[in-house]
């Protein structure tokens, strides 16, 4: 043993006991600072930080968390924390926190400096941030812009009449019908009629002359008879075909054109009809007769709430993975190497807070609450986290389940909030131009579930004693003072929300007693101006498409008058070349008028001179 | 100017009065601390051995230092060996078991290159031992006086930095 390097090396392990003992607070402190405000994006302070080594835990002092979006103001701030943890599992790398108490919270509260991340922080932030996902959207309707009634309306002002679909569809349908029609001459063109009935003819031709000419006067020109009639036939035969052909073509042309007709004008007017809709909707007017004002008007901030509560669950998620004895390894790159990070088992999470005691004291906010079992690893602990909050300033209850511990994870949170009065509350930009809330008091009962990807949020809101204050900017505004009259009947109003789907496919549902109270208001005010507006637009986008079809129906006219001349002309040529051929077949035949009087007179019966001779 | 001085510290424990198993031994702990991450928590036992047990401190820093540029270049080696050590199937719930259990997770076992590095240096262990014990038996015995008599250690030996060096030796004994 050499107890001469032995004594120098405790000494060396004392020095750096005391070094940590007197420093390691301040050390603690600026890292919790520089982490946590990188999570915020905006400073996080600590007054003071206490590492206790008897009693083992942490006592933080004066924490303030700025709020990134106004720096000169704070998120939280909080008086006093303290926290109790076990000391054996730090040795296992796990922190158990047994008890933590926080007191004098306060929110929004003013702040004497920027809380605005320094610049070398911020350099950080750059290069830590991740890609967030993409924000829910809510479809939200529109408030009906009565404020085009004050003037004389004109399409024209609105949309380019040219860009009209059905103005547009109108253009082309006399393209569609030079097609149609170039189609059927071509069509005309291979039926090559005039060819076809000039072949038969020519073939024919001998039969035709020989039978005319011919007398008979043996059997062998009566032979020659037989022969040449029954050429005739069969050329009338071939005639006929070619002249049915001509007929079938002719009714599928009058068909198609007929059909033509119809489907084009019928699409014309639809798409009309679409470009009206359209319009009106540009002017907030499509659901005119079922005005949602509610819901208009409080979409966009609900659509702000939702992502509030999926980003933070989102958040929560994170901290409180699901995690599983049998998951693979997972690896985690460290400088050159790699840190194999193997299953926690038998004793339990890595983080726990087994309790968690909140109190708040403010000019308007003065509740307590309790927050159980928050855990990295909510599996392996084995119990949901609860979160339970009363308040006496303003009166409220509020319980929340966050349940990790099963394949989904199932969140709750009903919250019971009552008369909290609502005295200067302002609004932000919004159509009604609504700036603040004079006086009013507000009953809420939410209950909100999330299992997994899908939601189910059901909200109930009262004002009581409501009155509101309007800014300048809405005095010109019809809609603004239509909702003033209306708030003047209805000193209190209830709002119900309802949102269920998934957080890619919200579905609202916004109901008020205020849009019944607001319709009847709005029908007797613009009802029939509405209506006046729309048999107006209607002219106007019939007068730009009419031009065009009238074009259409005259091409159309046209084209069918000529197609139909052509087919005309063929049958007439087939007709003559048929009656031509039958006139001669039935001289020849003449004198023999019943078959059963040839067959008993046989030859003589046809050929009279013959027998005679 | 450092190389020569590193020179003269090895031939200084060559011909020290430390016997060749205490330089090997020195040699070999200071190889544990060279190949492996100097700031690990096994270390400390390490730093903890030499001090306490009789091995040449002159030979653990010196071989610490020429181990820790091995290191460097065997890191892809390390972490290879370490990787493959760590997700062995069979050795799983050794490591499971030291995950859960108290301190051993901050010797940062489950790290590829610490535990890669500690493996080839555990591996080494009795290689360097013996090789180094036999080398400075073998020097002492056979090449010592001949080596006085070569000419780069006359130039050292002759050089004003040896001079300086010798009389602060005198001085601090």
């Amino acid at each position: 043993m050499r107890w001469k390097f032995i004594i120098p090396f405790l000494v060396f392990i004392l020095i750096i006991f005391t070094f940590v003992a007197f420093f390691l607070d301040g050390i603690v402190e600026s890292i919790v600072e520089e982490r946590a405000s990188l999570l915020n994006k905006a400073k996080v302070e600590i007054e003071d930080l206490d590492i206790g080594f008897l009693r083992p835990g942490v006592r933080i002092q004066g924490l303030a968390v700025a709020n990134a979006d106004n720096p000169w103001r704070n998120m939280v701030e909080v008086g006093d924390i303290g926290i109790s943890v076990s000391v054996l599992p730090l040795f296992s790398k796990r922190i158990i926190i047994e008890e933590m108490v926080m007191e004098n919270l306060q929110v929004n509260t003013e702040r004497k400096t920027s809380g605005e991340l320094p610049r070398r922080l911020k350099k950080r932030l750059k290069t830590e941030e991740k890609e967030e996902r993409k924000p829910v959207e809510v479809p939200c309707v529109k408030l009906p812009n009565l404020d085009v009634f004050k003037k004389k309306f004109d399409v024209k002002e609105l949309v380019d009449i040219n860009q009209l679909e059905s103005v547009k569809r109108a253009k082309q349908l006399s393209e569609d019908v030079s097609k149609m029609k170039a189609k059927w001459e071509s069509e005309l063109k291979g039926l090559d009629v005039k060819a076809k009935a000039d072949e038969i003819m020519t073939k024919v031709q001998g039969s035709l002359e020989s039978l005319q000419k011919t007398q008979i006067k043996g059997p062998a020109d009566l032979l020659k008879l037989q022969s040449d009639l029954r050429n005739l036939r069969e050329a009338i035969d071939t005639l006929k075909g070619l002249r049915k052909e001509i007929e079938t073509k002719k009714a599928a042309f009058k068909k198609q054109v007929a059909t033509l007709e119809k489907s084009l004008k019928d699409e014309v007017k639809k798409l009309r009809d679409q470009d009206l809709q359209s319009i009106l909707k540009e002017l907030g007017l499509e659901q005119f007769t079922k005005v949602r004002l509610a819901e208009a008007f409080l979409c966009p901030f609900l659509g702000k709430v939702l992502n509030l509560i999926w980003n933070n669950v989102d958040k929560i998620r994170t901290g409180m993975p699901k995690t599983g004895k049998d998951e693979p390894l997972q690896t985690r790159v460290r400088a050159q190497g790699r840190d194999i990070i193997f299953p926690s088992v038998k004793k339990g999470p890595d983080f726990l807070l087994r309790e968690a005691r909140l109190s708040m004291e403010q000019e308007k906010w003065s509740f307590r609450g309790t927050i159980l079992g928050v855990t990295s690893d909510p599996v392996s602990y084995g119990k949901p986290t609860r979160v339970d909050i009363q308040g006496k300033r303003p009166n409220l209850v509020l319980n929340g389940i966050l349940d990790h511990t099963g394949k989904t994870p199932i969140d709750t949170v009903s919250l019971d909030l009552r008369e909290y009065p609502l005295d200067g509350f302002a609004f932000a930009e919004n159509p009604l131009s609504l700036s603040n809330i004079t006086r009013g008091f507000l009953n809420l009962k939410a209950n909100i579930a999330l299992r997994g990807n899908s939601i189910d949020l059901k909200t109930i809101t009262t004002v009581k004693n409501l009155v509101l204050g309007f800014s300048e900017k809405g005095t010109e505004n019809l809609m603004v003072n239509m909702v003033k009259e209306a708030m003047k009947t209805a000193p209190s109003l209830s709002i119900g929300v309802a949102a269920k789907g998934t957080r890619d496919n919200p579905q609202l549902s916004i109901s008020s007693d205020l849009d019944r109270l607001f319709a009847s208001q709005l029908k007797s005010f613009a009802g029939k101006k509405v209506n006046a507006l729309k048999a107006s637009l209607g002219r106007q986008i019939d007068d730009a498409s009419g031009k065009e079809m009238k074009g259409f129906s005259d091409t159309l006219s046209q084209g069918k008058l000529d197609i139909l001349n052509q087919f005309g002309s063929d049958e007439s040529l087939v007709q003559e070349n048929i009656d031509l051929l039958s006139g001669t077949v039935a001289s020849k035949t003449d004198k023999s008028k019943s078959p059963k009087k040839e067959k008993e007179k046989g030859l003589e019966g046809l050929v009279p001179g013959l027998i005679r001779r | 100017m450092i190389w020569l001085k590193i020179i003269g510290k090895i031939f200084r424990v060559l011909n020290a009065e430390a016997t060749p198993k205490q330089i090997a031994g020195g040699v070999m702990l200071g190889m544990i601390i060279g190949l492996t991450p100097t700031f690990s928590l096994h270390n400390i036992l390490v730093v903890f051995l030499i001090l306490v047990i009789r091995v040449n401190l002159t030979a653990a820093i010196l071989s610490m230092f020429a181990f820790d540029l091995i290191g460097y270049g065997v890191d892809p080696l390390s972490d290879w060996i370490g990787g493959a050590i760590l997700t062995s199937t069979a050795l799983r719930p050794i490591w499971i078991e030291a995950y859960n259990a108290a301190i051993i997770p901050f010797t940062r076992f489950n790290n590829t290159i610490v535990m890669g590095s500690l493996a080839i240096s555990l591996i080494l262990l009795y290689p360097v031992f013996h090789f180094t014990k036999y080398g400075v038996e073998r020097y002492r015995s056979d090449l010592a006086a001949k080596f006085q008599q070569w000419r780069i250690v006359k130039a050292v030996k002759m050089s004003r930095f040896y001079k300086y060096y010798q009389t602060y030796r005198s001085i601090v004994g």
